[in-house]
Formats: structure tokens, C-alpha cells, sequence
């Protein structure tokens, strides 16, 4: 190819000699450098945006194949084929890695089939880029809690509770895991932790929530039945006539003393309770109690003091039945016991309330004895250290 | 000529160095396009070919079919791009000055985009190199770059289409610096470095900031855990070793048949992969989504044992009979499935608290990447990169470096100078990369040295030095140099009857030329011809205390010794 002339001077451009051509053929090559980097900057911009595109294709092809994949999955769960679901899951979750919810997915299946480690290692790399997520913390909670560890399960659990989700479903979703949560504690012995969760549950329940049932069975299993009462109350209160509340208050009642009202709640929650046979037990033992109590109101003098005498016979033939066990104060119980009686027989016109207490007071210690002692229990027995018990209590 | 024009005549000079740096960025972000590009038409191709679930008919036929078609591309039209791409772009660099023809690019994209997208046991690295290489040596050509620049802007596109194809800039660099360049000291770091970063930049606006791989959070249940990455690395490198003297030699067996059949081999190995697709289905292409699901510890160890060995057969096979594609990708699945296999035994039988197999899955890949490809920097790096974990980098160290140990002892040649060699081409050594630079004057000089005594007079010396070869001669001890007087001047002091004259007055009062041991060569070889040949070489505690001599002959008998450094240290006592 000829190279080019200087229009001035006529030599070649690449000439020195000429300042004319020297300048022209700088200008010739900045003018192509600048050309050819216009160029590539053109077809790198060209590049890009056909690059782009195709990747957005790519990525809603993947999108659309990981959403198939997870319906899938979800199916396959329903119908229990956890094993099936895990790949589909699995496969969702490597198509669309934008989605959290795949491999949060992916890592509940596995802890469905019991692969706690592997969901854990999932779950891990999840926790890494959202540490409050609570679904996530959730999911590693459960996970967790199938390997035994139960320090972390612990921290997990309470690490979902306080974590963030979903914008509007805070309290919806925290009520069940917090229930989830207690359950975990009691199966794992850790009572007070349980209680003081079972305690912030029911403080952030709204009152119609249908809740405070489970919660008044969770204090009564905590032996917490005072607070028990107060949810099977508000339960009563949102759905009237509830056998399951009726019952679990009656229960509350009746562990609380307050036999009356436990026979009312018994009554009520009657043949209509899921646990009827329980139901109808518990009214027997408090029907038992309420009888025999010499206490009772509604009761004339001697009404109460043949209740002392009965009281105080089945107590001493218990404890005769049981004499061959060497008690200290056996002998002494037995003697007192005859003096009260002898007492109660005498007082005819009213009764001495002080004699009744004493009387109910070697009850309860004569059926205490007897229990310790030999083991021998029954329902008259239970109901009299019962009735010893209540008036123990209201005397304090 | 106006005020513009001399200022740009005034520039000119410098323009080079102006566009090589513009031209930086610009092939960092060509390059890395070129990369996810061929990232995404791998998968549209695989998608085509195969389908969501491809039925065994398919999985059988898909490879041989599309090979056939590479087969003839790759005898035709492209012989250039066979392989992974990196011992080419290797070539390039080294024996041709950087020069990459213009359908290297194309022909490798193509080619690897069918045969990794059929189903090929390889990976895309490695094309993805050679593609971003290609793209840097035509466009510096396009500027007419001089061949110096041109030879520089290759390693600069290889690692902006790694750091763009694996998604890790430094170790991108640093593959670039160790395994391209095999300099880690190359004065091209910054511009690597600039176009790593560029290349990075763009892919992940295109693909978004996925990590290529979840990896499991990492953490030493044990200080005794660190037996088990040890054994990791002895097997590491035992796969590693394995892998390459079957991948050499089945290549050699299809060097050796006739050539006309060489557009059929591909096909031939096509065959034989459809075969194993069929059973092992997961060792298709690139497969890092199992090397993802050996990472969260979802594979059984049966299944990372079987894994690992039929990856191993098919890469093999894929490779040896002339497709085009990578070893970069299966190196980390067969590391991944090994170090998983490891994983799982020691959390099984380890008498200490181990890791999950996920960890050892993710030390795995290191290891077998610094037994197979031989770059032990950026298999540590690489790793550290993927996880950011400082924890990992002691556990990664001790594995690498027992599998690179071991890959060394049983196989010397690195995998990609051994496939070059089954070509007849022979990259230059390390010795052959050194800068003149790195020789010393203390690695030329001789320590036993003969000194005249200052007050021995003309006379005296001479009837030592004529019968010396030596052209000069020091005057002093070794502890206090006086001088240095030659062989000329004693000569004309007895023609001129000045024999009784004493030596020292003989000497020249400005100074003699001298080195200290640690100058260059090329300060000696300067200094030697300012000399009256002989250079002493003086010591930087005391500037009169000598350390040695140098002479011309002592020079080229360094030169003259093969490895004359180390012997020659050797020789002189010297550390």
C-alpha cells in the first residue's frame, strides 16, 4: 500500500524533516487510536447489552424451572416422599439462587429426613448472609434440635423469636414457634426457661386469640395452675362453653383447691370434653372431696362432725391396716384420734370449729403416715390429705 | 506547526504507554464478556442438547453427534484450540511474542461452547483464557502495539476472563502471574490486577453477585484435624499423579493414530463419554452443581468415591481425544469429591472432633488444583477467595503443599508443559525466565584470591606476575585492599628501569573500578570493561576488605557450567 504524501512538502508523511508532516502524522495516529478505541468501546457496549440479555433470559428460564421444581418439591412433601422432595428442592434452590425460600425448603426437608447435619450446613451459608432472618434461625433451630445439641437449638429458637420476618406475619409466626419452643424446653427439663416463655407468650397474646387454651395447658403440664386458670378463663371468655377449656380449668381449679368451682367446670365440660373419661374422673375425686369435707358449707353441726367421725374411721382403719409398720407416732395418732372423736360425740348443740380443724389436721396426718409408710392409697384417702391440704392452706 | 501539534509531537513518544493502559480496561471488560458469554451459550447449548430430562438415547447419542462436528472444525479450521487453552496461551506468551491469530478466539468459543455444552467431561477456564487472550493479542495488534506491548496484553486478557469465568479476581491475577507469565515478581501486576477487576466489575452486573459456589462456613474442630487434611493432601496428590499419567497417555495413544483420523477422535471419545452419561449422568460438562453438593455434604460417600473416579475416567477420555475444553473445572470436581470422601470418614472414624465433609470437600479442591495444574499460589488463594476465611488458609497450606510435593515427585513436568512437549513444543524453564538481573556479583566471582603485598616493589612483583595469565593483580590483603595494579603497568615500570620502584606507587590515584556482592550482572559486565580486567568485589561492611575477584574468565566459566549458579556456590563455600 503507498504511503501517504504531506500535501506541503510532497514527501512521505513519516518524514522528519518536514514539521507538517511530522504533525499530520501525529494526527494520524491519535485520529486512529481514538477511532478503534471508539470502536471497541462501541462494541463492548453492544456486548454488554446483548450479553444482559441473554442472561436475563437464562435467568427467567432458571427462575420459571427452580418455581416448577419447588411446586414440585412441596407435592412431593405433602404426599410424604420427603426423599423426592429433597432433589426437587435441592434442584429449585441451584437453578434461582436469589430465592432464599428453595433452600430454606431444601434445608426443612432434610430435617424432615432426618439429615440434620446437611441441613445445617445449608442452613449455615443462610444464616451467614441474614443472621436475624427468623425463618432461617427457625429452620436451624429444628435442625439443631435433631442432633441433640441442645444449647444451640436453644439459642436458634430464641435467635427466630426475636429475629426479623416477613413484614406483617411478626405476630402470627412468632406464636407457634414460641409454642415450639416451650415444648422443645419442657422435653428437654428446662422448666423455668419453659415457663418464663410460656409466661412472654401469653403477655403479647391478643385476647381473642385462640391460644390461651394451649397456653393453659402448657402452665398446667408446668404445674403452674393459678395461670393455667387465668388462660382457660380468657379462653372461656372467647369461646363460651369450650369442653377443652372446661375442663382444663376445672383441672386448674381443682390442682388450685377451689373444689367447688372445679366441680362446676367438670360439670359443664361434662360428656362433651375430648378427654371425657378424664373429665369424668376428676369430677368423681372432686365430688369425693367435696362430700367428705367437714368443712363444707350449707352443712348443720352434726352433719360436719359425722363427717370428722367417718373422716377420722377410715383413717384410723387405714392406719391400723398398715400397724405393723413402726411409726413413732402411730400410737399417738391413734389416741388422738379417739379423744376427737370421743369429743365430737359430746358437742351436740355446735360445732367447735377448732375441733373440726384438729380433726381434719389428724386426718390428713394419719393418711400421710399410711401413704409414706405403706403405699396404700385410694380415692377416699387422696381426697381426705386433699381436704387437709385446702384447710392447711386457708388457715395460712 | 500550531501549539496542539506540538504538544501531541512532544507526547507521541509516551502514546503507548497511554493506550496500553486505556486498552487495560478495555480488554478487561471484552474479555470478561467474552467469558460470561461463553459461561451462558455452554448452558443455552446444554440446554438445547439435552433438555430438562434427557432419556438415556440421548445422553448416548448427544456427544458423539456434536463431536463429529467439532472433530471436523477443529481439523479444519481451528487445529489451534484443541484442549484447555491454557498451555497455548502459554505458547503465545513465550515462543510468539504474544501473537494469537484472529480465529484463535473464535474457533475456541465456538468449539468449546459444542463440546462442553455436549456433555464433555471439561471445563470452560481454560477456553475462557485462551478466548480473552486471543481478544487481548488482536487488539493490541489493531493498534499496532509494539510486540513487547502485544506479548504483555496476553496474560492481562487470561486473567480478566478467568477472574470474569470463576468470579475471583486475585486468584485470576495470580494464575496469570505463576502459571502464564511463571513470574510472580512481573512487573505486569497492576495491569493484571486492573483488568481482573474490570472483567470482575462486568460479570457480576451480568450475573449478579452469586457466589459460584455456596461454601460451608468453615472452622478446625481440632488441632489433631489437621492429620486429616494431611491425609487429604497424600491422596490429593495421589489423584492428582493418576490423573495426569493417564491423561498423558491416552493422549499419546490418540497422537499416535493416523492422521486422517483425526476428525473422527473427538467423536471417538464422544462414544465412549454418551456411555457414561448413560450411568453417571453427573460428570456432564462443567459440574459444578455437584461440586456445590459436596460442599453442603449432601453427597454419600459412595457417591463422591464414584463420582470421583468416573469424573476422573471421562476428563480423561474428553481431553485425550482432542476436544476443546478445560481441566481447570474437573481438577475442582475431582477435589471436591475426593476431600468429601476423606471428610466423611474422618467424621465417621477420627477419634477427634472433625469438620463437616463440606470443609474438607472445599480443601479438596485446592489440593487437587495444586497436584493437577501445579500453581500452588493460586490454590490457596483461590480457596481463601472462595470462603474469606482466614481459618482455612493452615489447614489449605498443608494439604496443597503434601499433593503438590507428591505430584511433583511422580510426575516433574507440570500437566500443561507436558501436553505442550507431546506437541514438540518446549516452553523455556525458570532458569530460561530469569532476568539477567538476578545474577550477583557474588555468584560470579572467585573467593580465592592472590594478593601482592604493598611493599613489595616492582621487580619482586613481576617475577610473579609473568608467569600469571591473571591481567591485574590486588595489592594488599584481604583485609585492607590497596589497589589494583595490571600486568601492563608492572611490565613498563621494569622496561623504564623503575623496577626497585615500590608497587604501591605504580597504582593510579582515582580509584579502581570494584563491585559489591550484590550488584547485578550487568553493573559487573559494565564495570569489568571499565577494568583493566580484573573487578574486585568488595565488601559492603568495610569498604577495603575484599570478598572476591572477578575476571572475564571467571565470568564465563559461571556460563560455562550448567547450573553454574548453585555450583557455583557451591564452589566458593558461599550460603
Amino acid at each position: 500500500m503507498p504511503e501517504d504524501l504531506c500535501p506541503s512538502c510532497g514527501n512521505p508523511l513519516s518524514s522528519e524533516a518536514c514539521p507538517q508532516c511530522a504533525e499530520r502524522q501525529v494526527f494520524k495516529v491519535i485520529r486512529r487510536d481514538i477511532s478503534l478505541l471508539a470502536l471497541l468501546t462501541g462494541v463492548a457496549i453492544l456486548t454488554f447489552l446483548g450479553t444482559r440479555q441473554l442472561a436475563a433470559v437464562n435467568r427467567n428460564f432458571n427462575q420459571r424451572m427452580a418455581a416448577d421444581e419447588y411446586r414440585k418439591g412441596e407435592q412431593k412433601l405433602q404426599a410424604g416422599n420427603i426423599h423426592a422432595a429433597v432433589d426437587s428442592f435441592r434442584s429449585a434452590a441451584v437453578r434461582d439462587q436469589q430465592r432464599p425460600e428453595y433452600l430454606l425448603a431444601l434445608a426443612g426437608a432434610l430435617t424432615l429426613d432426618s439429615r440434620n447435619a446437611e441441613a445445617i450446613q445449608v442452613l449455615q451459608t443462610l444464616r451467614d448472609s441474614n443472621p436475624q432472618d427468623a425463618r432461617v434461625n427457625l429452620v436451624l433451630a429444628r435442625a439443631t434440635a435433631g442432633t441433640g445439641n441442645v444449647t444451640d437449638a436453644i439459642k436458634y429458637y430464641q435467635n427466630a423469636l426475636y429475629g426479623d420476618w416477613p413484614e406483617g406475619e411478626s405476630l402470627q409466626q412468632r406464636i407457634p414457634v414460641r409454642l415450639e419452643f416451650i415444648h422443645y424446653l419442657m422435653d428437654h427439663a428446662r422448666q423455668e426457661l419453659a415457663i418464663s416463655e410460656l409466661v412472654a407468650l401469653v403477655y403479647n397474646l391478643p385476647g381473642r386469640d385462640p391460644t390461651h387454651l394451649d397456653a393453659g395447658s402448657l402452665f398446667l403440664k408446668l404445674n403452674d395452675p393459678s395461670r393455667a386458670l387465668e388462660q382457660f378463663k380468657q379462653a372461656l371468655r372467647n369461646q363460651p362453653g369450650d369442653p377443652d377449656a372446661l375442663a382444663g380449668a376445672g383441672r386448674a381449679a381443682f390442682m388450685l383447691g377451689d373444689y367447688e368451682n372445679a366441680k362446676i367446670y367438670l360439670q359443664a365440660a361434662g360428656s362433651t370434653s375430648a378427654q371425657q373419661s378424664d373429665v369424668a374422673s376428676l369430677l368423681k375425686r372432686t365430688d369425693m372431696i367435696l362430700e367428705n369435707d367437714p368443712m363444707a358449707a350449707h352443712l348443720s353441726s352434726s352433719e360436719r362432725e359425722t363427717r370428722l367421725r367417718q373422716n377420722l374411721d377410715y383413717a384410723t382403719a387405714q392406719l391400723r391396716i398398715c400397724g405393723n409398720v413402726n411409726h413413732e407416732n402411730v400410737a399417738n395418732l391413734l389416741q388422738e384420734g379417739e379423744a376427737i372423736k370421743t369429743q365430737s360425740q359430746k358437742a351436740h348443740t355446735r360445732s367447735d370449729i377448732d375441733m373440726l380443724r384438729n380433726g381434719i389436721e389428724l386426718t390428713y396426718e394419719m393418711e400421710q403416715v399410711t401413704r409414706s409408710a405403706c403405699r396404700l392409697t385410694d380415692d377416699l384417702g387422696d381426697a381426705l390429705i386433699r381436704i387437709g391440704l385446702r384447710h392447711r392452706a386457708a388457715a395460712r | 506547526m500550531n501549539r496542539i501539534g506540538i504538544f501531541l509531537t512532544q507526547r507521541l513518544p509516551y502514546r503507548e504507554n497511554q493506550v496500553f493502559l486505556t486498552l487495560t480496561v478495555l480488554i478487561g471488560v471484552l474479555a470478561g464478556l467474552s467469558a460470561v458469554l461463553f459461561t451462558l451459550c455452554i448452558q443455552l447449548v446444554q440446554r438445547f442438547l439435552f433438555g430438562a430430562a434427557p432419556a438415556h438415547l440421548r445422553l448416548f447419542l448427544v456427544p458423539p453427534l456434536v463431536s463429529l462436528l467439532t472433530g471436523y472444525l477443529l481439523a479444519k479450521f481451528f487445529p489451534e484450540v484443541r484442549g484447555s487453552g491454557v498451555p497455548q496461551t502459554e505458547t503465545a506468551y513465550h515462543l510468539h511474542q504474544g501473537n494469537i491469530p484472529a480465529r484463535v478466539p473464535l474457533g475456541k468459543f465456538l468449539t468449546g461452547v459444542l463440546c462442553v455444552g455436549s456433555g464433555h467431561s471439561m471445563g470452560r477456564e481454560g477456553p475462557s483464557v485462551q478466548i480473552g487472550a486471543g481478544i487481548a493479542s488482536l487488539i493490541g495488534k489493531w493498534f499496532r502495539l509494539s510486540p513487547s506491548r502485544v506479548q504483555n496484553l496476553v496474560p492481562i486478557g487470561a486473567a480478566a476472563a478467568l477472574s470474569a469465568a470463576f468470579n475471583t479476581p486475585v486468584s485470576a491475577v495470580l494464575f496469570a502471574l505463576e502459571e502464564i507469565i511463571g513470574d510472580m515478581n512481573a512487573a505486569l501486576l497492576g495491569s493484571t490486577v486492573l483488568a481482573s477487576v474490570s472483567a470482575v466489575i462486568i460479570e457480576r452486573s451480568i450475573l449478579g453477585n452469586d457466589a459460584l459456589f455456596r461454601v460451608p462456613a468453615y472452622h478446625l474442630a481440632d488441632p489433631a484435624e489437621l492429620a486429616g487434611y494431611a491425609i487429604l493432601g497424600i491422596l490429593g496428590g495421589i489423584v492428582s499423579v493418576i490423573f495426569c499419567k493417564a491423561l498423558l497417555g491416552l493422549r499419546l495413544f490418540f497422537l499416535r493414530l493416523p492422521k486422517k483420523t483425526e476428525i473422527f477422535q473427538p467423536a471417538m471419545g464422544g462414544v465412549l463419554i454418551g456411555i457414561i452419561l448413560i450411568f453417571v449422568p453427573q460428570v456432564m460438562g462443567v459440574g459444578y452443581e455437584y461440586v456445590g453438593q459436596a460442599l453442603s455434604g449432601s453427597l454419600a460417600l459412595g457417591a463422591l468415591i464414584v463420582l470421583c473416579l468416573v469424573k476422573l475416567v471421562a476428563t480423561v477420555v474428553s481431553y485425550s481425544s482432542g476436544n476443546a475444553g478445560g481441566i481447570f473445572a474437573p481438577s475442582l470436581f475431582l477435589g471436591a469429591m475426593a476431600g468429601g470422601a476423606v471428610g466423611t470418614l474422618m467424621h465417621r472414624f477420627a477419634p477427634f472432633p472433625t469438620g463437616d465433609s463440606g470443609a474438607y470437600a472445599l480443601v479438596g479442591m485446592g489440593v487437587l488444583f495444586a497436584g493437577i495444574i501445579r500453581a500452588p499460589m493460586t490454590s490457596v488463594f483461590m480457596i481463601f477467595e472462595l470462603t474469606q476465611d482466614y481459618q482455612i488458609l493452615v489447614p489449605l497450606m498443608v494439604a496443597n503443599l503434601l499433593s503438590f510435593l507428591i505430584s511433583k515427585h511422580f510426575q516433574p513436568k507440570p500437566i500443561y508443559h507436558a501436553l505442550l512437549e507431546q506437541n514438540h513444543i518446549y516452553l523455556p524453564g525458570p532458569e530460561s525466565r530469569l532476568p539477567a538481573s538476578a545474577w550477583r556479583a557474588r555468584d560470579l566471582m572467585l573467593c580465592d584470591v592472590d594478593f601482592i603485598p604493598p611493599t613489595n616493589t616492582a621487580e619482586q612483583t613481576w617475577s610473579f606476575a609473568r608467569n600469571s595469565a591473571q591481567p591485574g593483580f590486588l595489592v594488599g590483603s584481604k583485609e585492607l585492599l590497596h589497589g589494583v595494579v595490571t600486568h601492563d603497568q608492572i611490565e613498563k615500570a621494569i622496561a623504564s628501569g623503575k623496577g626497585e620502584t615500590a608497587i604501591l606507587s605504580l597504582m593510579t590515584a582515582e580509584g579502581w573500578p570494584h563491585v559489591h556482592p550484590d550488584h547485578p550482572l550487568d553493573v559487573v559486565l559494565e564495570r569489568l570493561g571499565q577494568s583493566a580486567g580484573i573487578l574486585p568485589v568488595l565488601s559492603r561492611h568495610g569498604f577495603h576488605k575484599v570478598e572476591g575477584v572477578i575476571t572475564r574468565e571467571s565470568v564465563l566459566q559461571v556460563f560455562d557450567q550448567s547450573g553454574s549458579d548453585s555450583k557455583m556456590r557451591a564452589a566458593n563455600n558461599l550460603p
